[in-house]
């Protein structure tokens, strides 16, 4: 395996970053995954969190049990012998594309000069990488968008998108796991659920999990473009 | 028989907080809890409560509450005021409270007040926490704010500790114009200018009292601020988004940012900035991070210290 420098950064008093690399990339977030879990699992008590980004870990510490010198010596210690990562898990999620479920639909097609038919072609041909959760509960930050369906967000955000809408924002795709504002373009809705609170299990994917997204049958309504 | 806190009025935004929900920000679950985590800390004390049992945040405008069996209560935050059964009673001490008791909470000073009832709130542990979630709608009381006819359950048993005041040095007090510390983001060299412009000039807080982040204004900072990647966020962070206005991220912060940071706010700062209401004048002392490490050792082990209450029969 290639060597990469890690460099650790205190983010305040109680956090640090452990910083893999600058730019997005699959295996710059492979490192952060592996580091996230090798810090999880080897340094354990009075580490209160571990967060990963694109290309950082972020990690919170109870500042009683650990001064940033110690808990530095001990992710290194930790990340010396990385655990390897469990296979990544494919996740299909089936999609309603259009219609009620993707208003924008339209907007996007004619945004790309393509057929709505096409742009669900596209979406659904993606296989999508979960780099990392965040923002709110169980909401996975995906790569591997076609930049052909790269659309600008909204200008104005809407105030309530429904759970499980399917939507485009700049070369990003994702699926919003509950009723929240948003102020990307909505092309479809999945009816599985990614959150569930109070859950042993609170949400559906998983930093390193692949995800493809399924036209349900039948429920395609591209008609009127 | 079982203490049942039933809901009069339920204020402007009151909601069962804890110290928070800790491991859980990797699948995007706020830290939440108590926005000034020091009040709640030293009203659980005065009801010989352990520091991590639930208590309502109250914002602004406090609720009134009616209680079914004797227990002791206790308010803390910035000179609230307290009426139990319409008579004025002092916040930052234990209050007894009797079957059919109304306590009010009509005002206060500061930004947030909290109560502490004797046992501690009883809702279910949610991932560790009783602290509410009102943007994911889950914790406290169904993942909302307290509304008219709720009833709070409590955890009572343990006998109904003696009374204690706060001593002077406890009790919270913070004038027009505050003074937080923060340490600067090593990251962002590119962010110098930023920050000679953040620390120059006072800063008010802005209108809104949101448990997410605190919003300043002032005169926008021009220096460079280009997005950065999303990453996780600590809460104190000061973030610079496009505005050039900095917020300042409190308990309830999102797991995420992509703003750059100009530094983080030591922990007192932050109990600090959650008290400050609108209008509020903040002035930002850039010190070592070392110095906040320490600040970070010691405010807790602090407030945990019994001898912060004067023990003593009233």
């Amino acid at each position: 395996m290639e060597d990469r420098v890690i460099r650790i950064h205190r983010a305040g008093p109680c956090a640090l970053y452990v910083q893999v690399g600058e730019e997005i990339s699959e295996a710059v977030n492979d490192e952060v995954l592996r580091l996230s879990s090798a810090i999880r699992h080897g340094v354990g008590q009075g580490v209160t969190d571990v967060v990963p980004g694109y290309t950082d870990v972020y990690v919170e510490f109870d500042p009683l049990v650990w001064s940033l010198s110690s808990l530095q010596d001990a992710i290194l210690k930790a990340t010396v012998r990385f655990e390897p990562r469990s296979r990544p898990r494919l996740i299909r999620l089936p999609v309603r594309y259009g219609g009620e479920f993707g208003p924008d639909l339209p907007d996007v097609a004619s945004l790309a000069g393509l057929s709505q038919q096409e742009v669900v072609d596209i979406h659904t041909a993606g296989l999508y990488r979960v780099y990392f959760l965040g923002f709110t509960p169980g909401f996975a930050f995906l790569g591997g968008m076609d930049a052909r369906i790269a659309t600008p967000r909204l200008a104005r955000p809407r105030l309530r998108v429904p759970g499980g809408s399917v939507g485009i924002g700049g070369e990003q795709t994702g699926v919003y796991p509950m009723d929240s504002p948003g102020g990307w373009r909505i092309i479809g809705r999945t009816r599985i659920r990614l959150y569930r609170a109070g859950n042993p299990d609170p949400v559906l994917l998983r930093p390193g999990d692949l995800v493809r997204f399924v036209p349900e049958a039948g429920a395609v309504d591209v008609g009127g473009a | 028989m079982a203490q049942s806190v039933e809901v009069l009025d339920p204020g402007i935004l009151s909601t069962v907080q804890d110290l928070g929900r800790r491991g859980y920000q990797h699948l995007g679950f706020s830290v939440g809890g108590a926005s000034d985590p020091r009040a709640l800390i030293l009203a659980n004390h005065l009801v010989g409560n352990p520091v991590s049992s639930a208590g309502v945040e109250m914002t602004a405008r406090g609720p009134c509450l009616r209680f079914s069996e004797v227990t002791a209560v206790a308010v803390v935050g910035i000179d609230p005021v307290v009426l139990l059964d319409g008579v004025a009673a002092d916040s930052a001490k234990t209050l007894l409270v009797g079957p059919g008791s109304e306590l009010a909470i009509p005002s206060m000073a500061g930004a947030r007040s909290y109560l502490a009832i004797h046992g501690g709130i009883d809702v279910p542990l949610v991932m560790g926490s009783r602290s509410t979630d009102l943007l994911a709608g889950f914790g406290g009381l169904d993942g909302r704010r307290l509304e008219r006819g709720d009833r709070l359950p409590t955890l009572g048993g343990a006998a109904i500790p003696r009374r204690r005041r706060l001593t002077p040095q406890f009790e919270l007090r913070q004038g027009d114009r505050v003074r937080v510390r923060f340490c600067a983001d090593p990251r962002y060299p590119q962010l110098q200018g930023a920050l000679a412009e953040f620390i120059a000039q006072g800063w008010e807080v802005g209108p809104e009292l949101d448990r997410v982040g605190l919003r300043l204004v002032g005169k926008e900072i021009l220096g460079s601020r280009d997005q950065v990647l999303s990453e996780g966020q600590p809460a104190g962070a000061i973030q610079l988004p496009g505005s050039g206005l900095p917020i300042v991220l409190l308990s309830a912060r999102h797991t995420v940012g992509g703003y750059p940071k100009l530094g983080v706010v030591g922990p007192m700062g932050i109990c600090t900035l959650a008290q400050a209401t609108p209008g509020t004048e903040v002035a930002f002392e850039l010190v070592e991070s070392d110095q906040l490490a320490t600040e970070a050792r010691g405010w807790l082990p602090a407030l945990e210290r019994p001898e912060v209450c004067t023990a003593r029969v009233l």
